[in-house]
């Protein structure tokens, strides 16, 4: 047997070489690395800029922001302008794609380093801003309605 | 030798005669779905007669998501992260093959430093793929240091991933019409020395442990063995394909983005078993690192996303896109019907149509065996279910 053993020696040559160098595993609660500037985490909402345009919920693929818009006169003027009352987000439900950062128009929705996150019950996981809570279980639901008035048209011209 | 192995095992099954006589019967086994030698959710159920494999039959839908249904009901934009779910080894390729497919709908034209971005993205992915797909064989093989070897270079990887597009996974980066964001400024120099590096370590932490090594070599030759027939007429495609020799790569067959620009090679071997799919992957990380050199040094300047308007609604119509992912082919077809949400959309994965081997492949095969298969063959759970 002319190779007898070499793989021993070989990966034995190996591991010797590595106890040189230095360890890439880090001791994660006690080391954290720093996050990179566009990383992902939990988002959050600056309510003082938010217009209450609700694009952010539409584009929302989880449906995770939840909106309660009023029409508000701020200034007195007799000019109605929409407001977000309530604002939640349901940490349970999103997935940190940040297509509703990249939608707010006056960018008041945003994402912040913070990634861990944990709770006994998942209605504690819905964050509230705003004045006051909302249900975070309700759903937008403006695709839903347009398949439904698609399908009628279909039905329709079928007939 | 499996030719004899299997001839056996029907004749012993034929006759009926000599099963009453010694009292032979096969034996159904259960392997799955929470097996941890198993590549994720799978359910085999084999029979057995002794140690050998009379039939094999893969039971999928453990991890299914509805996620062709589930997409009918998104806006185009947000259907992207959820195709990164689906075969969550190659989310990069799936965003490809979602947003050529898109992109076919529109007839749009992407500005070129953004094909480029998306290049060298895949093939770093394919890099961060196919070297842990090396590391589970031999995992299951029984050696444990090369699956942490190769996570080594994943996490390094993935931390270029999360500098770029701010997560290490579930990446959301291609977008239709474009790239998300251009690179950060340091990150081309930081690809240029991990692939320096990469190149270096390769061969004395992969190539000459695992060659050569006895184990490995008996535990591997022979095993899975296919003519380059069989694989086509089970439609296979990648590694799985091309280890049995037939020379079929998407991205030179049917060239999608910047690779008509680009010189590499499509490796492939006579074998036709799993150590030849191994060679064929380690192989191919090389042309990665080729292709992903020559993406650095020719990337041009300008914008990474085209102007699409705000709401996007394709015309009505039909678009189709192809790439090729670590495991084969990932193909979407989209269907629009003019509103802003596809009205239909449909995966093809290359883990779901590479998995059909299963039932060819592995009768004949001691029990053992199937863990080397499913490492030739290397599915990812979220890719077959979808």
């Amino acid at each position: 047997m002319p190779g007898l053993g070499q793989g021993i020696l070989k990966g034995m040559a190996i591991t010797i070489r590595r106890m040189f160098e230095p360890k890439i595993t880090r001791q994660y609660p006690e080391y954290r690395r720093e996050l990179p500037e566009r990383s992902r985490g939990m988002l959050t909402v600056d309510m003082d800029r938010c217009i209450a345009c609700l694009q952010c919920m539409r584009i929302c693929p989880d449906h995770c922001i939840s909106i309660e818009q009023e029409k508000r006169d701020f200034d007195g003027s007799g000019k109605v302008r929409p407001y977000a009352v309530g604002f939640s987000i349901d940490d349970s439900r999103c997935m940190y794609c940040s297509l509703c950062v990249e939608v707010c128009p006056v960018n008041c929705i945003y994402h912040t380093e913070e990634f861990e996150v944990q709770a006994y019950d998942r209605l504690e996981l819905a964050r509230q801003f705003g004045e006051r809570p909302v249900d975070p279980r309700r759903d937008p639901i403006p695709v839903r309605k347009r398949r439904a008035s698609r399908a009628k048209t279909v039905r329709k011209e079928a007939a | 030798m499996l030719e004899e192995k299997r001839k056996t095992v029907t004749e012993r099954l034929a006759s009926p005669d000599i099963r009453d006589e010694f009292g032979l019967e096969t034996m159904d086994m259960n392997m799955g779905p929470q097996h941890p030698a198993m590549h994720g959710l799978l359910r085999l159920i084999l029979e057995l007669d002794g140690e050998t494999i009379v039939r094999c039959d893969p039971i999928m839908g453990y991890l299914h998501r509805c996620q062709e249904k589930i997409a009918e009901n998104r806006m185009y934009p947000a259907v992207i992260p959820l195709t990164d779910r689906l075969d969550y080894f190659a989310n990069m390729h799936n965003e490809h093959g979602y947003c050529l497919a898109v992109e076919d709908l529109l007839d749009v034209e992407i500005p070129p430093r953004a094909e480029y971005i998306r290049v060298l993205m895949c093939e770093l992915m394919r890099i961060a793929s196919h070297i842990p797909s090396i590391g589970f064989l031999l995992l299951e093989l029984g050696a444990f240091t090369p699956i942490l070897y190769a996570f080594r270079e994943r996490e390094r990887i993935q931390d270029i991933f999360e500098a770029v597009t701010g997560a290490r996974m579930m990446f959301h980066y291609i977008r239709i019409g474009g790239v998300k964001a251009d690179l950060p400024p340091e990150i081309p120099e930081k690809i240029w020395n991990y692939i320096e590096g990469l190149e270096r370590r390769i061969q004395p932490d992969f190539i000459d442990l695992i060659e050569g090594n006895e184990i490995f070599i008996s535990r591997t030759r022979g095993v899975g063995k296919m003519t380059p027939e069989q694989a086509v007429e089970l439609g296979l495609t990648g590694p799985p394909l091309r280890c049995t020799g037939v020379d079929f790569d998407v991205r030179r067959d049917y060239p999608y983005s910047v690779y008509p620009e680009l010189e590499f090679d499509v490796i492939t071997d006579d074998a036709g078993d799993v150590e030849a799919s191994y060679r064929v992957r380690i192989r191919e990380v090389w042309q990665s690192i080729r292709i992903i050199k020559q993406c650095l040094e020719k990337m041009p300047e300008g914008e990474v996303m085209a102007d699409l308007g705000r709401r996007l609604r394709p015309p009505e119509g039909e678009g189709f896109g192809r790439v090729e992912g670590p495991r084969g082919e990932f193909a979407v077809h989209v269907v629009s019907d003019g509103s802003d949400v596809p009205y239909r959309v449909h995966y093809r994965d290359p883990s779901f149509v590479n998995m059909q081997l299963l039932q060819e492949i592995v009768p004949g095969h001691y029990l053992p065996d199937i863990m080397p298969i499913m490492g030739l063959i290397d599915p990812v759970s979220g890719g077959w279910d979808k």
